[in-house]
């Protein structure tokens, strides 16, 4: 089905703000600091730590669906638009955990060893961040691109200093969490809960 | 100002009432471009009262507009309501209708809505 051009608008306006209640971001900026932690302290058992998140995920999603449904009710989005959807999370983790899988024995690697302009850590912050951009893009939620400013930005810190991508993780995910917090405090306000349908 | 034209509205063109009033109108809007949606999502989109969306829901159903159906979702009841095709037919009718007509205001009253 293809919508006229009001309507479009209307349609990605309605999904938009499905994805306004913020759980999502605190889940997300809880992981990329607690991954971001884990870098710093015991990368070691980093693969551990992101199957960990991994693995949190669908719980994370269904009972945010409950938390959501109870005060803005029950919508279901056309084929084409859940399609997208499911490609964008698909497309996203797998992007994220092959970063993940390849960011500890490329970041252990010097600039100099590959004759790179940057660090192994500040590409995988600014893929990332690329990463981020394209969520965005796909799922209507333009604060991603904020995120993705803070990765990139935070990247080229370390570059710049010679950090490891632990830092610009652990900084993007307290800022990604503190944007999450705020949203769903609006969230709260404008949505109080009802119990009828 | 100009002044329209006493003939406006030509005959031949037919507004559907029954989405021209802007409750359904902005009602059958969120249902067009969702599969389904229940009470409470409708409620929150439109900005009307419960009262309202029942009232202009039962004159959706009546003309097979809209069907409801009552379910159990996460063990909570929920009405559903989903946009028939004969619904989408007369929306997008409806939109055709409304650019008809603007169409001719503009073609005998050139400058109305400057």
């Amino acid at each position: 089905m293809t919508n006229p051009p009001e309507l479009r608008e209307l349609e990605r306006e309605s999904y938009g703000e499905s994805y306004s209640d913020g759980v999502i971001d605190i889940f997300v900026g809880i992981s990329t600091a607690w991954l971001g932690a884990m870098w710093l302290t015991w990368p070691g058992y980093l693969p551990g730590a992101a199957a960990l998140v991994a693995v949190s995920i669908s719980p994370m999603m269904a009972r945010r669906k409950r938390f959501v449904e109870a005060r803005t009710g029950y919508v279901k989005f056309t084929e084409q638009r859940r399609r997208r959807e499911r490609a964008v999370y698909t497309t996203a983790g797998f992007l994220f955990a092959g970063l993940m899988l390849v960011a500890r024995p490329l970041g252990s690697l010097q600039s100099d060893d590959l004759d790179w302009a940057v660090g192994p850590d500040s590409l995988i912050a600014w893929l990332l961040a690329l990463v981020a951009v394209a969520i965005g893009i796909i799922v209507v939620a333009k604060r991603t691109f904020a995120y993705a400013a803070v990765l990139i930005a935070t990247g080229a810190i370390a570059a710049m200093v010679e950090a490891q991508l632990g830092w610009p993780l652990l900084v993007s995910g307290v800022v990604i969490f503190l944007t999450g917090l705020v949203m769903t405090r609006r969230f709260l306000d404008r949505h109080p809960r009802t119990e009828t349908s | 100002m100009n002044r329209p034209d006493t003939d406006l509205v030509p005959p031949q063109i037919e507004i559907d009432r029954l989405i021209h009033e802007p409750a359904r109108l902005i009602i059958m809007a969120n249902l067009y471009v969702v599969d389904e949606a229940d009470f409470v999502y409708l409620a929150q989109r439109t900005g009307l009262t419960h009262g309202n969306i029942s009232t202009h829901m039962a004159r959706l159903q009546a003309s097979h507009y809209v069907s409801v159906e009552k379910m159990f979702l996460a063990n909570r009841p929920r009405t559903v309501y989903r946009i028939t095709e004969e619904g989408r037919l007369a929306l997008q009718q409806y939109r055709q209708q409304v650019g008809d007509l603007l169409a001719h205001i503009d073609t005998h009253s050139p400058g109305m809505f400057d």
